[in-house]
This record gives structure tokens, C-alpha cells and sequence, in this order.
């Protein structure tokens, strides 16, 4: 399944062979018109976006900065995990680098199956662990002119109720 | 005593540029690649002791010894997303 799942997944994200890893803006239809799967009942889409405030400061924008051969294979590895464990049809995961806006798109993933709780179960099991695991940084450029290098992942600041 | 060459990324490069070289004498392992930068720059410090180390793309640990001519990357906490 898992090689089935490979190969009907879309060319390299961006010029450099790093096809998780993207320096130009991610174009959400097209990402997702590329993993429409006639088994796949729930195709769930998550786009990560910049926001215009961070702990209270209005946000201009911010610059993301990879280690990105080991953040593309890590990314593999967490997608293929995914399919794996969830029973997944296709799944997909990129993440931007360099400058991107507020509203922009800085990291999408997307996740295929049958019913609807694999896919939404697994859309999450990827974004966490990218978040958490991944050699990417945020640095945040702010409206008043300063910047600041983003601290560790803040997921945990902000639980679901 | 060798140098080995050391990558750096995201808020290390404020302290250290995106890469520097650090001399070894004797002790090839990633601590002591670490504590030689903890004495180059002390302000650091904390940062360092987040971190993890990579080596041709996989991760080490502070025993792991470096063979010669390897590069070490050394990778802050992830802020990605």
C-alpha cells in the first residue's frame, strides 16, 4: 500500500529535489487536486497559516529557515508513518521556507482514507510531530520593526477544549 | 589537534554564523565539540543544551565520534508550523 501511495504523489515540491520542502508559496488546490483517491471517502486538509499576532504582538510576517535535506527526509518518514498506522490512502506534508505573509500557507498536510476519523486522526498525527520534530525555524518579524527567532513549539500553551 | 567543521542554523547563527570551526585536540566526540563552543561563546549556552547534533543526516548523540572530515550539524529545538 505504501508504495502504491508513493506513486501517485505530485513531482518535487520546489527546485531542489526536496519535494517536502518548498521555498516558493503552496498553492492549496493544486496540492490537494493532486490526492483525490477513488477508496479515499475523507480527504482532510490542513493549511498552517500565518497569523498577524503572536503573544500579543502584531505580526508582519515571518522567515522560515530549514535544514532541509534532513527536514525533507523527516518528513517522509513521518508521512509513511502515517500511512501506515492509519490505514491511509496517500498522504502529503509541505512545509515553506523562506518569507512568508500573513494568510500565507506555511505548511500543508493532507491526509486520504476510506472514512473520515483515519483521516482527521492522522492529519494531526503529522502536523504534531512536523512541529515538533522537524529541523525548521520560524523567526518573527513584527509590525514595530523588531524580529525574534520563534521559541519551541507552542502547542502545548494552547490545548483543545 | 584537527578541526572539525560545524553547521549551524536558526538562533545559533546569531551567535556563531552559519559555520565555524572548531579545534579538537584529542577528543573527537559531539560533547566536545559543544563544550568548545560553550567556551567561545557563553551566551550560548543555554541554547546548546537544547539542541540536538546531526551527522551526514542522522542523528547523534554527545558520545558519538566523529571520523575525520565529517561535519557536524547542530540543530535548536524545531519552531516550525
Amino acid at each position: 500500500m505504501v508504495n502504491k501511495s508513493l506513486s501517485s504523489r505530485p513531482q518535487a515540491a520546489d527546485k531542489t529535489g526536496h519535494k517536502n520542502i518548498s521555498a516558493e508559496a503552496i498553492d492549496l488546490v493544486e496540492v490537494i487536486a493532486n490526492m483525490h483517491d477513488p477508496k479515499a471517502g475523507a480527504v482532510v486538509l490542513f493549511s498552517g497559516e500565518v497569523r498577524n499576532h503572536s503573544a500579543g504582538r502584531e505580526v508582519s510576517y515571518l522567515d522560515y529557515e530549514a535544514y532541509d535535506a534532513m527536514a525533507d527526509k523527516m518528513i517522509e518518514e513521518i508521512v509513511e508513518t502515517a500511512i501506515s498506522k492509519f490505514d491511509l490512502h496517500n498522504a502529503r506534508c509541505i512545509h515553506r521556507t523562506g518569507k512568508v505573509e500573513v494568510c500565507e500557507t506555511a505548511i500543508v498536510v493532507v491526509t486520504c482514507s476510506s472514512h473520515r476519523a483515519e483521516a482527521y486522526a492522522a492529519n494531526r498525527y503529522i502536523i504534531d510531530r512536523v512541529k515538533h520534530e522537524a529541523p525548521i525555524w520560524k523567526r518573527e518579524y513584527f509590525v514595530d520593526g523588531t524580529m525574534e527567532w520563534a521559541h519551541n513549539c507552542s502547542c502545548h500553551d494552547h490545548p483543545v477544549h | 589537534m584537527e578541526k572539525v567543521e560545524v553547521q549551524l542554523f536558526a538562533a545559533l547563527t546569531d551567535h556563531f554564523g552559519r559555520n565555524v570551526a572548531v579545534e579538537l585536540d584529542g577528543n573527537y566526540k559531539v560533547a566536545a565539540v559543544v563544550d568548545a563552543l560553550e567556551k567561545q561563546n557563553p551566551a550560548a549556552i543555554g541554547l546548546l543544551k537544547d539542541c540536538r547534533f546531526a551527522v551526514n543526516e542522522n542523528f547523534v548523540d554527545l558520545n558519538y565520534e566523529l571520523s575525520d572530515g565529517e561535519q557536524i550539524f547542530i540543530i535548536p529545538p524545531s519552531s516550525g508550523g
